[in-house]
């Protein structure tokens, strides 16, 4: 028996262990003495698994064992010496004979006990190493791709890789072997190390799996917000903030429907609303009645208006229009040229007709009043007026209930100008005689809300043009006037139903 | 188990494994032609995990992952670059070992945070989609040939929205004896309760490949979002959805040498949900019935390229993903919103490159970059972009103990 520090060790096989047995040893044939769990047994020649069920039970050179999740089992030699399998492990017996005994780890790990006998020879092959055995206790265990950990509990133990690079390792000491040879030999770990580095792993596995099923519930989340996002009920305006929008219908009785238009900001809530009644009961389906709205074209319309209410507010200041007597009026056919209708809005296609030489039933209501915080600031009266040019403008009466009104109303002049010439951001003045006034800022923005260019449109102020490509954007409109103190009403809508309704013109 | 556990408890000395992640990133989002500024992510946890004994186990797990940069996967369809997002998770799972059982039944719990700024007015904690998040899950785990599983389990959380409330329900006064709000609006309505069922199992084939596969049924209950009828009215039952959602996939790992290694796998799913909800367009004046249904399939090759030592390899990693959603009832519209007949899909692509450079034991750098593209035949996008590219880089380091 050679010495510890002989690292020169005969090795028979490039891929193997090897125990040397004394010259007078009992022959050393091979036996399967123990097995719990799942242990099958493959013959030599044999494609056929089956289960190890009577023990002991004799091996043959290359016959191959495998054991399951968690199963055992021992081979065990007529020498003393066994070897014990554990789970999820392969094993091919190479050879038992008196002379030699080998064999050949797949996969998995194995604890070897093996008598001291000098004469013969023990060897356990792995992919990647080759160890020598002189009565010992060791164990091997082949991870994947070949690596195997080697750790010495007893004896003297060589160990050759596969380029014929040798050690030999002593008592408590593991050694690490792969495909690129031997690595520094390093101490076994105790037990109790085995057990917290297994046990670090688990929980690391468990938190990668904690970690992914927080992603799948984090996903309900992102899918609700999806929703919002697609429905455009959060937006950003001109100023990069947060727009929160909300439209929806109601029917308060069978001929009126109701848009309401909701905004939020961080500070602020404004809202608009129009109500529409109409000459009938409105259908189901309400875009049968509101396709209507801006006009119809050859024939009168089966739905009409008879009176609308606008109204604006920030909750606290308010601009409302009130309008009734609505009656359909061809305005082609009225003999006043200014009314005269070349395009008119097609709210099924979302386009502009040509109506010229067409009638055009428009509907033209015979009283209207327009009130800031509740304050009358102008309106007209009129009886089955066939144009807005034979109204009569309100003075000092109120154009709904007649009654006399404070102080007769002022004047009132508009002015509309483009302060940015390469933005769309119209500005209509409306200054009055007894120096109050009203400022609408009326914002064309794109979904991110920037105010879209001059150049994004052929005709930027008016006309047909304007119209159709506004409704491929966001019409954010502020209001304030002399009544609000330095506040403002300040809404983001979709433009369609202020085309259709003629509100914007 | 709960009694049997805390009789363990006090019998024994407690081990405790901690576990410690952190990822410091930093980064720039592009997005159609935008450039974000420069920010950076910041990602650690914390897992005091605790071995009670052979049996029992407690893992708690503390997570805050900061982030400045938006991901290429995030809803960048409607929002701007301008982004600002934190994370906070804590959840606590045990495990149970029973004794000579391939067994782990793991009973778990976790509350989830999350701030999201997402315009300039916003602060963090007063993000209009800030969410938390609180669960209950249990889940059995049979080890049939250790590190392959099979999995079954089923978890209940709840969703809530604490910054949105309903527009119309914060305008249910009148204005002027107009009512501003239709009856039965709900306040908090995309708050949801859900329940959660999946299986799943993994499983070697032929020693050369790693197939996984798993199903999920997921149904959530909107307790205050009332389901919109034709006219557009509220009416009194609640909307529900059930996503049902079946994944796999294939890994194939291959060793060249002790020195080269690859990784390669391909993952697939496909997703359904099915809502009672449907959709009232005022602005069009158009209703759609199971507005919320949709198909989803995906597709994700990925591969590794795994240089150097086994413990802490060079990683080389490629990815890619498709996937293909239809909403199957919602017609799509032409650029100024008048509906068409056809319905909507879209179509999302995605690849990346990651560098993961080990310079030190459990640390190591990190370079990423992921590019987006989005595209549909919905043509209005006043509200929403479907048609979008985005991308994104960062880098920095990670640390894994």
């Amino acid at each position: 028996m050679r010495g510890p520090g002989d690292r020169c060790l005969s090795i028979l096989s490039a891929v193997g262990v090897l125990l040397f047995f004394g010259p007078g040893s009992a022959w050393a044939g091979a036996y399967l003495s123990k097995a719990t769990g799942i242990v099958q047994l493959q013959r030599s020649g044999s494609e056929r698994w089956d289960m190890v069920r009577d023990l002991p039970l004799d091996l043959v050179d290359q016959d191959t064992v495998r054991t399951g999740q968690r199963a055992q089992a021992t081979l065990s030699f007529e020498d003393g010496s066994r070897v014990e399998l554990g789970g999820n492990a392969t094993f091919t017996l190479e050879e038992a004979s008196r002379g030699r005994s080998a064999i050949r780890l797949n996969f998995g790990a194995i604890k070897a006990f093996v008598q001291k006998m000098a004469s013969r020879r023990f060897e356990v092959k792995t992919p990647t190493a080759v160890c020598s055995v002189r009565g010992t206790e060791f164990r091997v265990e082949v991870l994947s791709g070949g690596r195997t950990i080697v750790d010495l509990y007893k004896g003297l133990l060589g160990v050759e890789d596969r380029r014929g690079q040798q050690i030999l390792l002593h008592p408590n000491e593991r050694i690490q072997i792969d495909l690129r040879g031997l690595n520094k030999p390093g101490g076994v770990p105790s037990q109790g190390q085995q057990k917290q580095s297994q046990f670090h792993q688990l929980m690391q596995r468990e938190m990668a799996i904690e970690m992914s099923k927080a992603d799948v519930l984090s996903a309900a989340a992102r899918e609700i917000k999806l929703a919002e996002f697609q429905q455009g009920k959060a937006l950003i305006d001109v100023n990069g903030n947060r727009v929160r929008l909300e439209e929806y219908i109601i029917r308060p009785t069978p001929n009126q429907f109701k848009l309401v238009v909701l905004n939020e900001r961080a500070s602020r809530f404004d809202f608009f609303y129009y109500l529409g009644t109409f000459n009938q009961t409105l259908p189901s389906d309400l875009s049968i009645a509101l396709r209507q709205l801006s006009g119809t074209v050859d024939n009168p319309p089966a739905y009409f208006l008879t009176a609308f209410q606008t109204a604006r507010s920030n909750t606290q200041d308010s601009i409302v229009e009130n309008a009734t007597g609505g009656h359909p009026v061809d305005v082609n056919s009225n003999g006043v040229p200014a009314d005269q209708i070349s395009f008119l809005f097609n709210p099924v296609t979302n386009a502009y007709d040509n109506v010229a030489g067409h009638k055009v039933y428009q509907t033209l209501f015979d009283n209207y009043g327009f009130y800031v915080n509740g304050g009358l600031k102008y309106g007209w009266t009129g009886a089955n007026i066939q144009s807005y040019s034979l109204v009569t403008a309100a003075s000092t009466n109120d154009p709904f209930t007649g009654a006399l009104l404070p102080a007769a109303l002022p004047t009132r002049s508009v002015s509309t100008t483009f302060p940015d010439p390469d933005q769309i951001h119209q500005v209509i003045y409306e200054s009055y005689s007894n120096g109050t006034f009203i400022r609408w800022d009326n914002y064309i923005i794109d979904d991110q809300g920037k105010i879209a260019r001059i150049s994004d449109f052929q005709s930027p102020n008016s006309g047909v043009s304007y119209r159709q490509k506004i409704l491929n954007f966001n019409f954010e409109q502020s209001v304030t006037a002399t009544e609000f103190s330095g506040r403002k009403i300040d809404l983001v809508v979709e433009p369609k139903i202020l085309v259709q309704a003629g509100l914007i013109q | 188990m709960i009694a049997a556990f805390t009789a363990a408890k006090a019998a024994v000395a407690v081990e405790i494994s901690p576990i410690y992640g952190l990822q410091m990133l930093g980064g720039q989002s592009f997005y159609s032609g935008q450039k974000g500024t420069l920010s950076g992510n910041l990602n650690g946890t914390i897992a005091p995990a605790m071995k009670f004994n052979d049996k029992w186990s407690l893992l708690p797990t503390i997570n805050t992952a900061y982030q400045g940069t938006e991901q290429v996967l995030d809803v960048v369809g409607g929002q701007t670059l301008f982004q600002m997002q934190w994370d906070n998770l804590a959840a606590a799972k045990l495990i149970y070992t029973p004794e000579g059982s391939d067994w782990r039944l793991k009973p778990s719990t976790s509350f989830k945070y999350e701030l999201l700024k997402e315009s300039n007015d916003e602060r963090l904690g007063s993000g209009l989609f800030d969410y938390y998040q609180w669960s209950a899950g249990f889940e059995g785990e049979y080890l049939y040939r250790d590190p392959f599983s099979f999995h079954a389990g089923g978890d209940y959380f709840e969703l809530h929205f604490p910054n949105y409330t309903s527009l119309e329900s914060q305008a249910a006064t009148n204005f002027g004896g107009q009512s501003l709000a239709r009856e039965l609006v709900g306040n908090r309505v995309i708050d949801t309760q859900n329940a959660m069922l999946g299986l799943g199992v993994s499983a070697p084939i032929q020693d050369r490949f790693v197939v996984e596969g798993g199903g999920r049924v997921l149904y959530q209950h909107f307790p205050n979002q009332h389901l919109v009828d034709a006219t557009g009215n509220l009416t009194t039952p609640l909307r529900d959805d059930v996503a049902t959602t079946l994944s796999g996939s294939l890994k194939m790992p291959v060793e060249f040498n002790a020195d080269l290694r690859t990784l390669g796998a391909l993952d697939l799913s496909g997703t359904y949900n099915s809502s009672n909800q449907n959709n009232f367009d005022a602005s069009q004046t158009k209703f759609i019935p199971y507005f919320y249904n949709y198909g989803e399939v995906k597709v994700a090759p990925s591969f590794k390229l795994l240089v150097g030592s086994p413990r802490q390899p060079i990683v080389l990693g490629l990815s890619a993903a498709y996937w293909y959603r239809r909403y199957p009832y919602r017609p799509t519209q032409d650029p100024a919103g008048a509906y068409l007949s056809d319905h909507i899909h879209t179509n999302n692509w995605m690849t990346g490159a990651n560098l993961n450079y080990p310079m030190a034991p459990h640390f190591s750098l990190v370079f990423d970059f992921n590019y987006g593209r989005g595209s549909s035949n919905q043509q209005f996008e006043q509200f929403f972009k479907y048609n979008y590219s985005t991308s994104n880089y960062w880098f920095g380091f990670n640390y894994l103990y």
